[in-house]
């Protein structure tokens, strides 16, 4: 069972987000706290920790992908 | 009067208003907002020549700038802790100097004014930008991490300025804040100033009659860079006003 990455909420005007860079690859051990994406949109960039220690097993949305805000982005086992 | 507009961005609770700083507008603080959502109600404020607020800025000074917020806060929002950015910060000083507005607390990032070195070029550069590969150079110098602005960005902020009216009174506001005195701190206030280390814009200040609170490795925006320490300070405040109000209803 994996910890699932998401979009968070951004407010309630902002519906989608770009995947500006991919900081860690699938494959990667990554530990909580550690910035695995950097999603952003017209006007301002985030950082997405991941929330557990683990292994980055998937990405699921590319850089430069727009995708929506709730969504799965990637998996960590 | 100039423009402003006042929007609730989410959340419940004691209210939090967020002041941007010049050239940004409410959706800059997408990475901080959300992660007030459980402290707060939160607002957001756009001044004349920012976001959607219209392009009236009066004479750009820190006046009428600050009389403008004050005519849309002073009935919606109860005692609101303030959360100014850069300019954004030296208008919530003004704002709660007015007397108008009473605020239950100030955290204030990298305050205009209160720094000794102001890049004036900045400043003078931003209503100027034409391309986006300029605008990029140029908003890059906001942050350490060079990969949180993005071309995208910085093309949508040239966007903006194709509104001719949107540039000349950003320019307004530009020349105004060149020569703007910093309101003074009000006393009574529980406040914090919080500064990136790494500050291109303002450098963080050497000696002040104030302290505050240095974040490593940080450029202009510690609500970009560093989230978690600007909402650990917002969290502060609030315990504080909650700890004071609970001793004053004793």
């Amino acid at each position: 069972m994996g910890t699932d990455i998401l979009v968070p909420q951004l407010g309630n005007e902002v519906t989608e987000a770009e995947i500006t860079e991919w900081v860690a690859s699938a494959g990667d051990h990554v530990k909580s706290g550690e910035v695995l994406v950097v999603i952003s949109t017209t006007k301002t960039a985030l950082e997405i920790e991941s929330p557990v220690d683990g292994i980055l097993s998937e990405i699921l949305v590319n850089e430069g992908e727009l995708t929506e805000v709730g969504s799965i982005i990637g998996v960590i086992q | 009067m100039t423009d402003a507009l006042l929007h609730k961005i989410g959340g419940k609770g004691p209210d939090i208003l967020l002041i941007h700083g010049f050239g940004a507008d409410r959706f800059s603080w997408l990475a901080l907002a959300p992660k007030l959502f459980q402290f707060g109600t939160i607002w957001a404020i756009e001044y004349a020549a920012h976001g959607a607020a219209g392009n009236d800025v009066g004479d750009g000074s820190l006046t009428d700038l600050t009389a403008a917020i004050e005519a849309k806060v002073k009935k919606k929002l109860k005692s609101p802790i303030i959360v100014g950015h850069s300019l954004g910060g030296t208008l919530a000083l003004s704002l709660i100097s007015r007397g108008v507005v009473v605020s239950s607390g100030l955290v204030l990032l990298a305050p205009a004014g209160l720094s000794e070195t102001l890049d004036i070029s900045f400043i003078r550069k931003l209503p100027e930008v034409v391309d986006g590969a300029t605008a990029h150079e140029l908003l890059k110098q906001l942050v350490v991490r060079k990969n949180l602005i993005t071309k995208r960005m910085a093309d949508a902020f040239v966007e903006t300025l194709e509104d001719v009216s949107r540039r000349a009174a950003l320019r307004t506001i530009s020349t105004t804040l060149k020569t703007a005195a910093p309101p003074s701190f009000p006393p009574n206030v529980p406040y914090t100033v919080l500064w990136g280390d790494s500050d291109e814009i303002l450098s963080p200040p050497s000696r002040l009659p104030i302290e505050f609170q240095l974040f490593a490795n940080v450029g202009h925006l510690s609500h970009v860079e560093a989230v978690d320490n600007v909402v650990k300070a917002i969290q502060t405040i609030i315990n504080q006003q909650c700890g004071l109000a609970s001793v004053s209803s004793k």
